[in-house]
């Protein structure tokens, strides 16, 4: 797995720290800092990966740090290692025995 | 009467009792208790009192559950509790039940619907849930509805499930 490779898509690695706006059309892999608006396709938190802000996405896959609002259109798994704080909005719902959720949730 | 339930969950209810080992010796004392008060009646009368003995179960049951914990009581579909429900060991609900449940471990049946105030150590919503709950180890399947507010500290939900409110991790 390289994203940084492929189009549209943006990666953030362990150590990195962002704070901005990202619009990435396709992938975002984040295992670094990041804190600000996130709109993308697919996003995929590493376990070290730590992210506060609103989050839209289609896909959203939680093995790290995930706060406040965050909407995903199809599917958000919150692994066993995933620590999800905030609203969350999702189209389907998967969380693994260990992943910790705490807020409102609402499907869409 | 209940010599009948004696036979009837051993085969239904396997899995609970290969989970609790000494549920053997208990067993034998509550037959002796009732085998002077009903001797041989039930055996003609099987057919009929099934049904609504599996609904009985789970009044009937709460008295003696209190010494012994091994079998799990069933509110079967098509049931309708309504009111405080207060027990040790497993309750399973496949009918409706309103109203506040204090029990050890809790499973709502893909059919079954629990509204209402529920305080357990183990929940399997498998079903429909609304209302406020605080749980320990929760495990919500693909079939689950949950809508509410819901205090856990382990926290499992497949994909599928529907779930609207808020979770708590209680730390």
């Amino acid at each position: 797995m390289n994203p940084t490779t492929k189009q549209n898509s943006v990666f953030i690695g362990e150590g990195v720290s962002f704070k901005g706006s990202i619009n990435a059309p396709d992938e975002a892999v984040i295992e670094g800092q990041f804190d600000g608006d996130l709109t993308v396709s697919n996003l995929l938190i590493g376990q070290t990966g730590r992210v506060t802000g609103t989050i839209k996405a289609d896909r959203v896959d939680v093995k790290g740090e995930l706060n406040k609002d965050i909407s995903s259109r199809q599917l958000l798994i919150v692994r066993s290692t995933g620590k999800v704080n905030g609203t969350l909005e999702y189209g389907e719902i998967e969380i693994e025995r260990g992943g910790q959720v705490r807020g409102n949730m609402s499907q869409l | 009467m209940f010599n009948k339930f004696k036979s009837a969950p051993n085969n239904a209810t396997t899995e609970t009792e290969e989970a609790a080992g000494p549920v053997a010796p208990e067993e034998i004392v509550l037959v002796k208790e009732e085998e002077p008060a009903v001797p041989v009646a039930p055996a003609t009368t099987t057919p009929n009192v099934t049904p609504s003995a599996t609904q009985q179960r789970g009044n009937g049951m709460m008295g003696m559950l209190q010494a012994n914990v091994s079998k799990p009581s069933i509110l079967s579909e098509g049931f309708y509790f309504k009111g405080e429900l207060s027990a040790k060991g497993t309750i399973h609900v496949e009918g409706s039940l309103n109203g506040q449940v204090q029990v050890d471990e809790l499973t709502i049946g893909s059919r079954g619907q629990v509204d209402g105030i529920v305080n357990c150590k183990i929940f399997h919503i498998k079903g429909r849930f609304s209302g406020t709950a605080t749980c320990e180890e929760l495990t919500v399947t693909s079939s689950a509805t949950v809508d509410g507010h819901v205090v856990y500290k382990t926290l499992s939900v497949q994909k599928g499930a529907s779930i609207k409110g808020e979770l708590l991790l209680a730390k």
